[in-house]
């Protein structure tokens, strides 16, 4: 990480998931989810990947931290390729990559209490002896979330989505992490709760000096949070620029139609809207060429030919798109 | 933030409670009567889990309650009818019948209690294994509980018990070992939808080990429908135990148990003439087991709510 | 006289639920109005009764344990809550249709689309199957359905939920309704598609005269497609008014925390976002005196006994607050 800033690289990423059929489960097509993209992050920093469901913005993800083994490509955290880990080596690296998950109800075990939750991964790393310490430090991560101590003994039904959330996010600060992946954290709660979260996201990225990769699909929230754009369309990276190079000067005709189709609330602001024809093709034999080209309204014939590859179009602007020059 | 979560508290108008321990209390218990307010909800179900307590009583304290020892001969009475000193009669040998009755609803008890846990332990271990890992382990151990499944377990048992010798613990280890490929379905059942599950998930990025996942995060999300599938298992475990102790093959007298205490009623003449000595365990069969089925009722509708609602 | 110019209004409707744990005030004093041809914008988070609202309107309460115990809801003029099962199933359908967030489980997976919406139309319009079966495709066509007699004969599995939820709002439409009801109808959806619905929702409200009530939790749809807005918070209805008045000067506590707290693609500077404190109230445990005072930055000793009623403000806006005019 120290030759050029970068704590997470990932190249050319690729997850295909079979499709099996028949009775002898053969494997008839695959899913292409993920397929060849390759960005990196610098620590401190927050890259928010956008897209919409079926991207495969949740996949990436998830094969950065290994949780889904990736068909192909590298993620180098830390000069190590996390692919070539063995399993001891992973289970070491795992303290210093967590996730945090969409679903605040369903990432937390109902059967456990908010202690054990938070606090299995301490015993799992040694990291305290005995119960006592356990519950001191487990006392101290609820804390630093905005939450009670005295809450550990409760159960996670007795809590509410955004105090859920809370939990999930003291469960992966637990262990000390310096990377963080944020899977749509936000996208389940309440407006006015959404807020609170993405705040103490924040806060704590600064107390912490983490590095996150924001997952969402939600573009104004990803501008709140993120330092760098990567904006995702089909299992492919179509746009990656800093912050403002996505929202003040968006290249590809996609990103401009993902901005122009999120609400505003405000009636004062009056934009041109752009409305897309169709929907997201499947992943499964996705179209030729540029995969946004049935939908694009600036299509040319050799869109549908030649696939279009990420360039840099200056101030760390990449565009994968034929009509960029 | 502090206060923020003490409004909150305070909010929670459930009670005034100012420590959090009372506080905690409350929730616990408020949890526990939910269930329980469930259950008892279910009127057969508690009927039946009287009468189980009952049974259990009896069964433990039946040195105590018996009035006369059950392998006691007395030769003087012998097929007596109901009478004041012998409540239910005495049997063809002479023995007290309402003695024998007590005694034998330890063996109906022991045989259910047995063979669940034993085919209960086995089923969920194959069960946990088939659904966490799924893949070839799962085909393997599946297509072998439907091997298991496709015989006649009752005559299987029947020929099992033939081979090792007819008696109590034969009997409980047949039960145990031929049934376990109910359990084991269910819980491969709901281990294959919680595998999937993010807190799973959540437990592999937190560094947790396969069996560490199985055993602390998805197990104990699977109990309640265990325990439902294991009570009505005990219903038919002891019903099994009497078919086979009917049949001569299963407890052996002197040793009383409810099935073969109607070994006698094989006789047209008793059948017809002795009802006492039929009757009752008869009855006490039926009620057992129709006991225990109202209790897996009730606990089935206890649990679903929550169960599913998590 | 104020009731003949609407096509729909209600009035203190109240809406509870009697469950082992309590009463459940899901809604709990809801006013609104729907004059002809316009949209009205419901606006809450989770568990503010603003679906609820919309079924007792549909009359499709679960009861028990729901019930309405209070209110009037006039359509055209008669009070919907007083009429016979037999009179409402009429204008459920025809009149009023609705449509819901995920049309997957509102449609049936074992019939085609095409069958689900000729039935619709069998039923009320008493067409013969042909005829039900052209309109049916004349409809899939209006809502932007491409190769509409073809999909038609296609089962809602093969279809994506953009196309499902245009598959529905054919089918809410296919019997001229006056009202639709619009329960999140794109919060399960992509946000280029839910700019598609939306903009489908416009055009048909002007071809069909239609007048709609769409229920969202996101301000951003609200700002686009509504009129009005209602602004529900915990079973109430707390700030009422034209949309532009509410997103240029809105007056209630928590529609000015609301606004402030979403994180916009149009903000200046990426600096803290405002938040809401506290939590969303359990609907089991409101507070007392104004529901929102835990929350709210105004909060004095009277908004914490004493409930405040609906209270009219400039220009015909209503607010439920104490202190509206000291903001």
């Amino acid at each position: 990480m120290k030759k050029n800033g970068y704590l997470i690289k990932v190249e050319n990423l690729k997850k295909y998931f079979p499709i099996r059929k028949g009775v002898f489960s053969r494997v008839s097509n695959y899913v292409r989810a993920v397929d060849g993209i390759s960005f990196s992050i610098k620590k401190g920093e927050t890259l928010g990947l956008v897209g919409e469901s079926g991207c495969g913005k949740t996949t990436t993800g998830k094969c950065i931290l290994r949780l889904i083994e990736p068909t192909e490509g590298k993620v180098i955290f830390k000069d190590k390729n996390v692919g070539d880990l063995s399993n001891e080596e992973l289970h070491e690296m795992r303290r210093n990559m967590q996730i945090i998950f969409q679903d605040p109800y369903g990432s937390l075990n109902p059967r456990m209490t908010v202690r054990d939750i938070v606090g299995r991964s301490l015993s799992v790393y040694n990291l305290v002896q005995g119960e006592k310490q356990k519950e001191k430090r487990v006392g101290e991560l609820l804390e630093v979330v905005g939450l009670k101590k005295e809450y550990m003994r409760r159960y996670p039904h007795e809590f509410s989505g955004g105090q859920r959330q809370r939990i999930g996010i003291a469960r992966a600060l637990a262990l000390n992490p310096e990377f963080v992946v944020c899977d749509e954290p936000v996208s389940a709660l309440d407006v006015s709760i959404q807020a609170q979260v993405i705040n103490l996201l924040k806060e704590l990225q600064e107390k912490f000096n983490l590095t996150y990769l924001f997952i969402s699909h939600d573009l104004s929230v990803v501008r709140y949070i993120s330092d760098k754009v990567a904006v995702m369309y089909l299992g492919k990276i179509v746009e990656l620029a800093n912050w403002d190079g996505i929202y003040s000067s968006p290249l590809h005709p996609y990103t401009q139609a993902l901005l122009s189709a999120t609400p505003i609330p405000d009636t004062r602001v009056r934009r041109e809207r752009i409305i897309l024809q169709g929907d997201v093709p499947s992943p499964i034999n996705p179209p030729s060429g540029c995969r946004f080209h049935p939908r694009c309204p600036y299509a040319k014939p050799e869109c549908s030919q030649s696939e279009p590859e990420l360039k840099d179009v200056g101030r760390g602007h990449y565009v994968a798109c034929h009509l960029v020059k | 933030m502090r206060k923020r979560e003490d409004a909150l508290l305070k909010r929670d108008n459930l009670t005034d409670a100012e420590d959090t321990s009372t506080k905690l209390n409350i929730f616990k218990s408020l949890k526990k009567s939910r269930t329980w307010r469930r259950f008892r909800r279910h009127k057969l179900a508690l009927v039946g889990a009287t009468f189980l307590l009952v049974l259990i009583l009896i069964a433990i304290f039946a040195p105590l309650i018996a009035p006369y020892d059950p392998y006691a001969i007395d030769l003087s009475a012998y097929r007596n009818p109901p009478s004041y000193a012998h409540w239910l009669g005495t049997d063809t040998a002479g023995r007290d019948v309402l003695s024998r009755l007590i005694y034998a609803s330890r063996v109906s008890l022991l045989v259910g209690l047995g063979a669940v846990s034993i085919y209960v332990i086995i089923g969920t271990i194959l069960g946990a294994i088939s659904g966490y890992y799924g893949g070839w382990v799962d085909h393997i151990i599946m297509r072998i509980a439907d091997a298991v499944l496709c015989f006649p377990l009752f005559v299987i048992i029947l020929v099992a018990v033939t081979i090792v010798g007819p008696s109590l613990y034969n009997i409980i280890l047949a039960l145990g070992v031929l049934w376990w490929p109910g359990i084991s379905r269910i819980v491969r059942g709901e281990f294959l939808s919680l595998r999937e599950r993010e807190f799973v998930e959540a437990a592999k990025a937190t560094g947790e080990h396969s069996i560490s996942i199985i055993f602390r995060y998805i197990l104990p999300n699977v109990v309640a429908p265990i325990i439902v599938a294991a009570t009505f298992g005990m219903a038919s475990a002891i019903l099994a135990e009497a078919g086979l102790s009917f049949l001569g093959l299963g407890v052996q007298p002197p040793t009383p148990s409810w099935g073969n205490m109607l070994i006698d009623a094989q006789s047209l003449t008793i059948l017809k003439s002795m009802p006492w000595l039929w009757i009752p365990p008869g009855a006490m069969i039926l009620i057992t087991v129709l006991s225990i089925n109202f209790v897996g009722d009730g606990l089935r509708d206890a649990f679903d709510v929550r169960g599913r609602a998590e | 006289m104020m009731r003949d110019q609407n096509l729909l209004s209600v009035k203190n409707l109240r809406t509870y639920f009697y469950t082992e744990d309590g009463v459940v005030k899901a809604v709990d004093g809801v006013d609104f109005e729907i004059k002809k041809g316009e949209t009205l914008g419901m606006v809450g988070e989770s568990g503010c009764g603003k679906s609820v609202s919309a079924l007792s309107i549909m009359r499709l309460i679960p009861m028990p344990p729901g019930r309405i115990v209070e209110g009037e809801i006039y359509f055209k003029g008669e009070d919907i809550l007083k009429i016979s099962e037999v009179a409402m199933r009429k204008i459920r359908g025809r009149d009023i249709s609705m449509i819901f967030q995920e049309p997957m489980t509102s449609l049936n997976p074992v019939y085609t689309v095409g069958n689900q919406i000729s039935e619709a139309i069998t039923i009320h319009q008493g067409l013969n199957r042909k005829d039900s079966w052209d309109k049916a495709i004349e409809m899939l066509r209006q809502v932007g359905i491409p190769d509409a007699s073809k999909r038609a004969k296609e089962y809602p599995h093969q279809m994506s939920g953009g196309m499902r939820q245009r598959v529905m709002i054919a089918m809410a439409l296919s019997c001229n309704p006056e009202l639709l009801i619009a329960d999140e109808p794109t919060t399960s959806l992509d946000v280029t598609t839910q700019a598609q619905i939306l903009d489908l929702i416009g055009k048909l409200q002007e071809e069909f005269k239609l007048s709609v009530l769409i229920i969202t939790h996101n301000l951003g749809i609200v700002a686009e497609v509504a009129d009005k807005v209602a602004v529900v918070y915990a079973g109430k209805v707390v700030e009422y008014a034209k949309t532009d008045e509410i997103f240029s000067h809105p007056l209630h506590p928590y529609t000015i925390g609301l606004l402030r707290s979403v994180p916009r693609l149009d903000m200046k500077k990426k600096d803290k976002l405002q938040t809401i404190e506290g939590e969303v109230p359990d609907s089991l445990t409101f507070p007392s005196g104004c529901k929102f005072h835990p929350r709210c930055f105004l909060c004095q000793e009277k908004c914490r006994t004493k409930e405040p009623p609906l209270i009219k403000a400039e220009n015909g806006r209503l607010v439920r607050c104490w202190r509206y005019n000291e903001i």
